[in-house]
């Protein structure tokens, strides 16, 4: 986890949906990149930024934000805001995991918060309930 | 009327004469009495007075009003009531106007009775014409020394009123229920009309109060009515240039029918920039202090795969303890983070309506996982809706659960009780265990206080959960209680008002 990370980190599968991770916390995102790429099927893209993000989603279409609340430049709120503001994001679900949750943020968008420390299996409860159900998505073949 | 007798019998004229002459007298005499009647009971001084300002009549509210007798002032000069130095000048003025063509019909003067003492008076003067002649001059005086004084005092108080609203400490205004009638500079500085738009009716309350705070208006509009008063609130106002302003604001009612009340308006945007400021301070701390603490926790899960996945075995389950011990300190970092934000005054409540059942559902469920030892027994149900704040009043109940688990090692059973009536939502919790003695009850909702006894040395903590709760509860305009005896275990009780709402 000592490496750094200048490219953002995309786990090779590329037919599944993907989750796009923004944190600054670079322990963190080894942390979701690890346990989400064991514990479920999904692409992983993980960027440490609000702007690296906003300059991915012309590229790709990800199904899921995993986002963190304080982040340098741009706070997770505002670039929640700032990717549902464009039309083909509308809709999409956003989880947002951080030491200190901004609740009155969260209570007025469809934002999932999550405190940090958690639980991974309330993680991945909340992934697949913004996920699963959608349609199957593609189980890893062992 | 027949008359014997040798006499000349009255001629008709001669008769009629003598009747008229008789009903003549008898009129003048009635006239007369009519006219003494008047003379003798009217409230307004009146004095006759001949060209030279000879008194030739004065009438008893004269005599009550001056303090002379009839005899000291009839067939004197009516110089005799002005003071010595003032004779000589009256009498000129008297005569002056005597000779005018016209007068004044009222003027306004002060007196001096004979004991000296003065009174305000309002004079109306007249002359008495004799074939075209002023033959004498009617003065009536009404004593208005009381009107003036009430006069006066009303000035002195619409003064007072004046400089309450110009001094512009605060922003004060007189509305009705829907525009501003009057401002004081303060108050147009604060909302930035100008006072143009105010006499032009351009500046109603409603529309200057952004929706969210409607309801709030309401309310203080509502308790002016029934109460005279409003209880001071926070709330903002939308500036003539679309600028919201927070703003503190009180008020009474001035009138009922049609209503009229005096609002109190106070510019709190420093405090609130301010507030804001230690409230991001406390943010950052927060995320500052939390964020290698969450590292700890994550790089210890890290770790003891990467150590299992090489087949190592934690031999005294190290890791466990590690990151119980980093669970611990976060749990402690938020409390005392928590306390700060409620002392400083925020830690803002949501204003829903929710259903206690399903949240006293999650929480039961979630407790019952981490602990398994214990058997958490829900009875009863509420049938009315809590309105608040969730998350908070979950964060109560987690602290009560967790706090009867911690204190009742071995004692297999926590007991829930929940009930509701129209008013009132109560939940219990209640556990067996080591209780809480009788002086340590009155204190455990203080801030920092833990109980103590020998038995209790090895719990954790910094004593803030109850201290936590107990101001979630107050918030929420409910109360929390304790019973508990030593040794047999404890029941704490939270009480909330209930909102508008059915839950079944």
């Amino acid at each position: 986890m000592s490496h750094v990370q200048e490219e953002p980190s995309v786990s090779d599968r590329t037919e599944a949906k993907i989750i796009l991770i923004v944190d600054d916390n670079m322990i963190m995102r080894e942390y979701l990149e690890q346990v989400l790429s064991e514990e479920t099927s999904y692409q992983l893209v993980l960027v440490s930024n609000g702007f690296e993000a906003l300059k991915l989603i012309g590229k790709m279409k990800p199904s899921l934000f995993i986002l963190d609340y304080w982040m340098p430049g741009m706070n997770g709120i505002e670039l929640y805001d700032r990717l549902h503001e464009q039309k083909e994001f509308e809709k999409t679900p956003a989880i947002m995991i951080s030491v200190h949750l901004p609740k009155r943020e969260l209570a007025v968008r469809a934002l999932v918060g999550i405190q940090n420390p958690f639980e991974l299996s309330e993680l991945l409860t909340t992934i697949e309930a913004l996920l699963g159900n959608q349609e199957p998505h593609q189980q890893e073949t062992p | 009327m027949v008359k014997s007798g040798s006499k000349k019998p009255h001629t008709r004229s001669h008769i009629t004469s003598s009747l008229q002459d008789r009903r003549q007298e008898r009129d003048r005499h009635v006239n007369g009495e009519r006219f003494r009647s008047i003379w003798e009971h009217a409230l307004d001084a009146m004095a006759l007075s001949d060209p030279q300002g000879l008194i030739l009549m004065t009438n008893p509210a004269y005599h009550q009003l001056y303090g002379y007798s009839s005899e000291e002032v009839n067939g004197k000069s009516f110089a005799i009531i002005f003071p010595e130095e003032q004779r000589a000048w009256a009498i000129e003025e008297y005569q002056r106007t005597f000779a005018k063509p016209a007068i004044e019909p009222t003027v306004e003067s002060t007196i001096r009775r004979k004991d000296g003492t003065e009174r305000a008076v309002e004079v109306r003067y007249h002359f008495v014409l004799e074939n075209g002649q002023r033959s004498a001059m009617v003065s009536i005086v009404r004593d208005i020394t009381e009107q003036k004084r009430v006069q006066q005092a009303l000035q002195r108080m619409q003064q007072r009123a004046q400089r309450l609203m110009e001094s512009n400490i605060i922003g004060v205004f007189i509305a009705d229920e829907d525009t501003i009638l009057e401002s004081n500079d303060a108050f147009l500085e604060i909302v930035g009309y100008s006072r143009d738009d105010l006499h032009h009716a351009k500046i109603h309350w409603l529309t200057m109060t952004p929706p969210k705070y409607a309801h709030l208006s309401q309310k203080a509009l509502q308790e002016v009515r029934e109460r005279g008063v409003c209880t001071p609130f926070e709330k903002e106002y939308i500036r003539k240039d679309g600028r919201a302003v927070p703003i503190l604001i009180g008020s009474a009612r001035l009138q009922e029918e049609p209503l009229q009340w005096v609002c109190f308006v106070l510019d709190i945007s420093e405090r609130k920039a301010l507030e804001q400021r230690k409230e991001e301070f406390l943010s950052m701390v927060s995320h500052e202090l939390k964020t290698p603490l969450s590292n700890i926790w994550i790089l210890t899960h890290l770790l003891r795969k990467q150590l299992t996945a090489t087949g190592f075995q934690d031999p005294d389950q190290y890791l466990t303890q590690l990151d119980t011990q980093a669970r611990q300190l976060m749990k402690l970092l938020t409390d005392v983070l928590e306390v700060s934000q409620l002392e400083a005054g925020y830690l803002l409540y949501a204003e829903e309506p929710f259903e206690m059942n399903a949240l006293l559902q999650e929480i039961v469920t979630t407790l019952q996982q981490v602990s398994p030892d214990h058997m958490i027994v829900v009875t009863g149900t509420a049938t009315t809706l809590v309105t608040g704040d969730r998350d908070r009043l979950g964060q109560v109940l987690t602290n009560l659960l967790t706090n009867a688990i911690k204190y009742s090692v071995g004692t297999g059973t926590i007991d829930v009780f929940l009930t509701s009536t129209d008013e009132v939502l109560t939940v219990s919790v209640r556990d067996y265990g080591i209780g809480i003695s009788h002086e340590q009850q009155s204190r455990i909702f203080e801030r920092f206080y833990r109980a103590q006894s020998g038995q209790q040395g090895n719990f954790p903590g910094f004593g803030m959960g109850l201290y936590i709760s107990s101001e979630i509860v107050k918030r929420h305009g409910g109360r929390i209680t304790v019973e508990s005896e030593e040794g047999k275990g404890s029941i704490f009780t939270v009480m909330l008002p209930v909102g508008k709402g059915t839950a079944l």
